[in-house]
């Protein structure tokens, strides 16, 4: 009886640990890019302006990927509003790439809800899959030598974007 | 046209034929690679499908990816490799068996071997008392 008691003691955390790994929403995972370079992109405006993001190295960069039809982008474009007041003044650049949406979609979410970030088009969702989205929002914060050094994966809040943005711009917590 | 140009036509169509034949066989030798590859990688948008099966927007274009990346000649590794980068560990449906990754591939054995070993005990156990 005692065998199978220790037999037990060593299966059930094993059992446990499984079925917490298999079962965990992998958008929670930390990302694999954390401490790698930013994979790069050329992409569009919705004005046709072209971006890439070679072209903004030396600034931190924040890379969110959004969709009209996804309810916590719409809370979460409230905040990124917010903190293009103050940190675009500081050189971070904000960009809003547009994920499985239409431009069209894109400017009457504008219009109506003001404008945020530069929305950027990635066609074939090529940006995406580059930088491991697996839904949306998904956020992503770029030192000036374009390290990926922070994800969001959910809604992005003021304090993240402080917190954040604050270590990349002046290094340190606020 | 004389029948030198015709009988030369002729044959260049024959020629034609393996070729063609070669082309489609090419391509769709090229669907059967993204297909298996596609079984193998996790949708990260649905839970356990793979992307070669799922419905999503997301999983349709990782597919495309993956046709891409076979046409530049990169191999199975390298195409494995390419999504562990950039979604890490999970987007394998096999995942490699080493680190954490190792208890998927003992567990079962341990289970069933504990399992069996413990089967035996007992039984040996009341065939004593038996006896």
């Amino acid at each position: 009886m005692k065998k199978w008691g220790l037999f037990l003691l060593i299966l059930l955390p094993m059992v446990g640990l499984l079925y917490f790994s298999l079962t965990r929403n992998p958008r929670d995972l930390p990302s694999a890019l954390i401490g790698k370079p930013a994979p790069h992109f050329e992409l569009t405006t919705l004005d046709g302006e072209k971006v890439s993001l070679a072209g903004l190295q030396g600034h931190p960069v924040v890379v969110n990927f959004w969709a009209t039809w996804c309810g916590p982008c719409l809370q979460e474009h409230r905040f990124i509003k917010q903190a293009l007041q103050v940190y675009q003044p500081q050189g971070v650049s904000f960009y809003s790439i547009l994920y499985e949406d239409t431009p069209e979609n894109a400017r009457s979410f504008m219009s109506k809800y003001g404008t945020g970030a530069p929305v950027l088009i990635d066609p074939g969702l090529r940006t995406a899959i580059d930088y491991g989205v697996a839904g949306v929002p998904e956020t992503f914060f770029i030192d000036p030598n374009g390290v990926v050094v922070f994800k969001v994966a959910g809604v992005l809040t003021p304090g993240v974007i402080r917190e954040q943005l604050h270590r990349l711009t002046q290094g340190g917590v606020p | 046209m004389t029948v030198r140009k015709k009988t030369g036509l002729v044959l260049l169509g024959l020629l034609m034929v393996p070729l063609l034949a070669c082309g489609g066989k090419k391509s769709e030798d090229l669907d059967a690679r993204a297909k298996r590859l596609g079984s193998q990688l996790r949708c990260p948008v649905c839970r356990g499908v793979p992307i070669a099966d799922s419905p999503s927007g997301l999983a349709a274009e990782m597919m495309n990816e993956v046709k891409e990346q076979i046409r530049q000649g990169k191999t199975d590794e390298e195409i494995f490799q390419a999504y562990v980068a950039r979604y890490g560990e999970w987007v394998l449906l096999k995942p490699e068996a080493k680190g954490s990754n190792l208890l998927i591939w003992i567990l079962p054995v341990l289970v069933v071997g504990g399992g069996a070993v413990g089967i035996i005990y007992e039984i040996r156990k009341r065939n004593k008392v038996s006896a």
